[in-house]
């Protein structure tokens, strides 16, 4: 379970971990086994085996340990979150685990070296060494005496038939105190018994080598059955002396075959119990005294191996399980410096076991919360940003001007179209105060004024004025650069202030348009009807004075006449220009061929002092027009084009027909080679009363621009430049094809 | 240690072993014997046939195990055999006592027709091997000895040697007169 929630890492350091401070205890424990028990099956290979594992075990926990202990080291020194907490919490662990194995390990220490040596006493072996030779001189003793007693018999003995020697065998046994008494021949021959062997069917012969010793060394003794019992060996005999003693004889008789006397015996069993147990016990001391220093080694090497084994075990799992509870921590710690450089991914959290995993848990919810509150106030801020884009956008694209003022009267923001309206850039404009734009100079202080008065309520929206201005020179007649200027103020919310600037020129002009229509048909309509009754008068008065007068009065009267005449035609073209202007009729629209009417028109001008040239591209098609208007146009433009070459020897008008690229237009260009247009002119050269002609009426061009908005045609006037040069002008006119 | 004899011999019915090596003891291991710590040595002689693709083939193994002790009582050695594998449920049987631990060793060092390997088992041929080796066993030493017994030099005797099995020979071609074992002489000598 617990495993389940942990890194795999972290899993596999702790399976190794565990695995290898497991496999150590449990060689310790079986080492401590087998000493506790002897068992045999491991043997003292199996013990070097046994030791060389355990430092090996041993070995890889202290390099586990040091690299751990390097690593946190190296933490450390990096200043890694955590890292003093986890050596805190492994120091801890250490000292709790490492402490108590320090003081069980010198304590053992001392009572393994002190209670070994305490088994050997100097005294307890020289009393057992003296017990041992006790045994010996006691068994030597007998031997030698046995031995004597024997010879002494065997003197007796000596010089008896093997009949007598026989017979009297029994009372040597019990003079002896033997059990046993044989006497055999040379060739290994029984020559008689008494005792216990009697009985036996088969008495075991003696060896020719034995014999032969006995009789070299006039007698034997030794120790027979004094052995420790050796598993399995029958040792069940007694133990005895065995006596043989050559039968020498003296007499001749005899001295052919030599005879041997073996006696048989039996030493007392308690000394045999004693000087056995002497002889154990004392082996078994100098076997353990022989051992002392191994054992030493044995016990204190094991100890030191259980202790290197406990104390790394226990300083690995100190820094494990201080990792373990570290771990929280450290996921606080990158989730919180992920949160402060600004990543709100969802972040990993503990199951809710203890205070510090459930802390994760908060934080990662809290975490959530803020990538929520991030997210919504960026999508908010998108659509702001959308928002103001298109206000942009609309601002941009308004061609109106549209000032925002601050509330000292900066200039904050400023739309193309107020750029264009004031001819201003940007950077005349903006962070400027209002009195420093260039064209508003003068009202500037007046708006400002007018803001002033404004009540700052709360209907806001409302609360605007609104005025006009007239930007331009006055001094110009026709009015040509004069703007004229719709302005309104408002108040913005956050102490702002808007100022939208219309430019209303145009509207100015159709109405100065219309007026002047208006004025033109009534002044045509009561000048005209004096005027025939004047020429009338005139000429009659010519008529009727001519023949009475002569000399310089004649003269004077012809001059008069044709003074008051001539005016009088001049107010009549005057009266009528006004009067085709104001009343135009409506056009009459229909399918008509302007090659012809243009051929009609130039006919007229073939004999004028100025050249009219027609380019007519061929196949034109017909147009929508009213021919009899169209005649006027051309008469108008053409006159204007002669006028504008007047004064230039060799220049000519050229008349260009030519259909549009699409086919829906027929356009017809009248060009000049003239000195074209002024550029205020162009500006407003289709208002009527606009001209450039000493005597003209400034009507020419607007009853064509009339005539031509009558055809819902266009027309364009332009210089035409060539290298930078005003070569002429050019007035062009598109008809819709029929 | 040397070594004055090493041969073996088939026969009819067996391969024996012949060996003599001429045993000196250390003198800590001398001491520890007059102490009265019994000491033994293992001959052990296996049969193996020589397998070039894999380990060799090991027909039989076969111990002889003496244990040699001091008497302090009756200052004699005393030799005792087995037959058996050693460990510690060993039984020893032919028991001899000697006079002089001179005697003792050679008696130890001695191996005279040493049956390892009974002909009706398996058949023997020249490629088997007979490997032979002779050591002081410190694994039946008591307990606590062996810990400082094992590194040390002294306690080191060890002798191996890897014998060809010769050609079969007749029975009566081969020396040595007496068919019994080569236990010395039982229960001699002189005080």
């Amino acid at each position: 379970m617990q495993a389940d929630r942990l890194s795999p890492a972290a899993r596999r350091w702790l399976w190794l971990a565990g695995v290898a401070f497991a496999s150590g205890v449990a060689l310790v424990l079986m080492f401590l086994l087998t000493l506790a028990t002897r068992n045999r099956v491991v043997s003292e290979q199996h013990f070097g085996w046994l030791l060389g594992v355990n430092i090996a075990v041993a070995a890889v926990l202290a390099l586990i340990v040091v690299w751990l202990i390097a690593r946190l080291v190296m933490r450390w020194r990096q200043r890694r979150f955590g890292s003093q907490l986890l050596s805190r919490i492994a120091w801890v662990f250490v000292l709790v685990g490492v402490l108590p194995g320090v003081l069980i390990y010198t304590v053992s220490y001392q009572f393994v070296s002190r209670s070994i040596e305490s088994w050997f006493d100097v005294r307890v072996e020289s009393a057992l060494q003296a017990g041992l030779n006790l045994g010996q001189r006691t068994i030597d003793v007998l031997s030698a005496d046995a031995l004597v007693q024997a010879r002494l018999v065997a003197q007796g003995l000596a010089n008896q038939s093997n009949a007598s020697v026989a017979i009297g065998l029994e009372a040597v046994r019990e003079r002896l105190g033997a059990s046993d008494v044989m006497v055999w021949g040379a060739q290994g021959r029984l020559v008689g018994g008494a005792g216990e062997s009697r009985f036996d069917i088969t008495p075991q012969r003696p060896a020719s080598d034995l014999l032969r010793r006995v009789r070299e060394a006039r007698g034997l003794v030794w120790v027979e059955g004094l052995e420790e019992d050796l598993g399995g060996a029958s040792n069940a005999s007694v133990a005895a002396l065995r006596i043989w003693v050559p039968l020498v004889s003296t007499s001749i008789a005899l001295s052919e075959e030599s005879r041997y006397l073996e006696v048989k015996v039996v030493l007392p069993a308690s000394l045999v119990q004693d000087a056995l147990a002497v002889q154990t016990v004392n082996r078994e001391y100098q076997e353990r005294a022989l051992a002392r220093s191994g054992l030493q080694r044995m016990y204190i090497g094991t100890l030191t191996l259980t202790l290197f084994l406990s104390v790394f075990g226990a300083v690995l799992l100190a820094v494990l399980m201080g990792n373990q509870l570290m771990k929280p921590l450290l996921m606080l710690a990158d989730g919180m410096r992920e949160v402060a450089a600004g990543d709100l991914s969802p972040k990993r959290a503990l199951p809710p076991r203890d205070e510090l995993s459930s802390l994760t848990h908060t934080f990662a919810g809290m975490t959530a919360d803020l990538a929520q509150a991030r997210a919504m106030a960026q999508h908010s801020l998108g659509e702001l940003d959308a928002a103001r884009a298109s206000l942009q956008t609309i601002l941009d694209n308004l061609s109106a001007g549209v000032l925002v003022l601050d509330a000292d009267g900066v200039v904050r923001m400023a739309n193309p179209g107020a750029e264009r309206t004031l001819r201003c850039s940007s950077v005349d404009l903006l962070n400027q105060p209002l009195g420093a734009v260039g064209p508003l100079q003068g009202c500037a202080t007046d708006w400002l004024d007018r803001f002033a008065e404004v009540p700052s309520a709360d209907g806001v929206t409302h609360s605007h004025w609104q005025t006009t201005l007239e930007l331009g020179p006055q001094t110009d007649i026709a009015g040509a650069h004069q703007q004229t200027l719709l302005v309104r103020g408002a108040r913005l919310p956050d102490g702002q202030r808007l100022v939208v600037l219309d430019d209303v020129s145009d509207m100015v002009s159709a109405q100065r348009a219309k007026a002047w229509g208006e004025v033109a048909r009534r002044l045509a309509h009561e000048i005209k009807n004096p005027l025939t009754p004047i020429q009338l008068s005139a000429e009659r008065l010519a008529m009727k004075l001519e023949p009475k007068l002569a000399g310089p009065d004649q003269a004077l009267l012809d001059r008069s006449v044709k003074t008051i005449v001539d005016q009088v035609d001049a107010m009549k073209r005057l009266v009528n220009e006004f009067r085709d202007y104001a009343r135009l009729p409506g056009a009459e629209l229909q399918p008509v061929l302007l090659q012809e009417v243009l051929t009609d028109v130039l006919a007229l001008y073939e004999t004028s002092d100025v050249p009219v040239r027609l380019e007519a591209e061929a196949d034109c098609p017909a147009v929508m027009a009213d021919a009899q208007q169209v005649r006027q146009v051309i008469h108008n433009l053409v006159q204007n084009a002669q006028d504008a070459c007047a004064d230039r020897s060799g220049a000519m008008v050229t008349l260009r027909l030519k259909r549009s690229k699409d086919g829906q237009w027929v356009r017809l260009a009248i060009i000049d080679e003239g000195s074209g247009f002024d550029e205020a002119i162009l500006q407003r050269a289709f208002e009527p009363y606009v001209t450039t002609k000493p005597k003209g009426t400034g009507l020419g061009l607007a009853v064509v621009r009339k005539i031509m908005d009558d055809h819902r045609g266009r027309i364009d006037l332009s210089n035409r430049i060539v290298d930078g040069c005003v070569q002429g002008a050019q007035v062009s006119l598109s008809f819709a094809v029929a | 240690m040397q070594v004055s004899e090493q041969r073996v011999v088939r026969t009819e019915d067996s391969v024996q072993v012949f060996a003599r090596l001429s045993l000196r003891l250390s003198q800590p291991v001398e001491e520890a014997l007059l102490k009265g710590v019994p000491l033994f040595f293992v001959w052990q002689a296996d049969v193996v046939r020589d397998r070039w693709y894999w380990r060799d083939k090991r027909l039989t193994t076969q111990y002889r195990t003496w244990r040699l002790a001091y008497q302090p009582l009756t200052r004699r050695w005393r030799l005792s055999l087995s037959h058996q594998a050693p460990g510690a449920a060993q039984q020893f049987s032919l028991h001899q006592n000697l006079a002089s631990l001179e005697q003792a060793l050679a008696a130890v060092g001695r191996l005279h027709r040493w049956s390892v390997l009974p002909a009706e088992r398996a058949p023997i041929t020249e490629e088997h091997r007979v490997e032979l080796g002779f050591r002081l066993d410190p694994s039946l030493l008591p307990r606590p000895f062996q810990i400082g017994v094992g590194s040390s030099a002294d306690w080191d005797i060890q002798w191996q040697q890897r014998l060809a099995v010769p050609a079969r020979v007749a029975p009566d071609a081969q020396d040595g007169t007496d068919s019994t074992d080569n236990v010395p002489s039982a229960d001699t000598g002189s005080n």
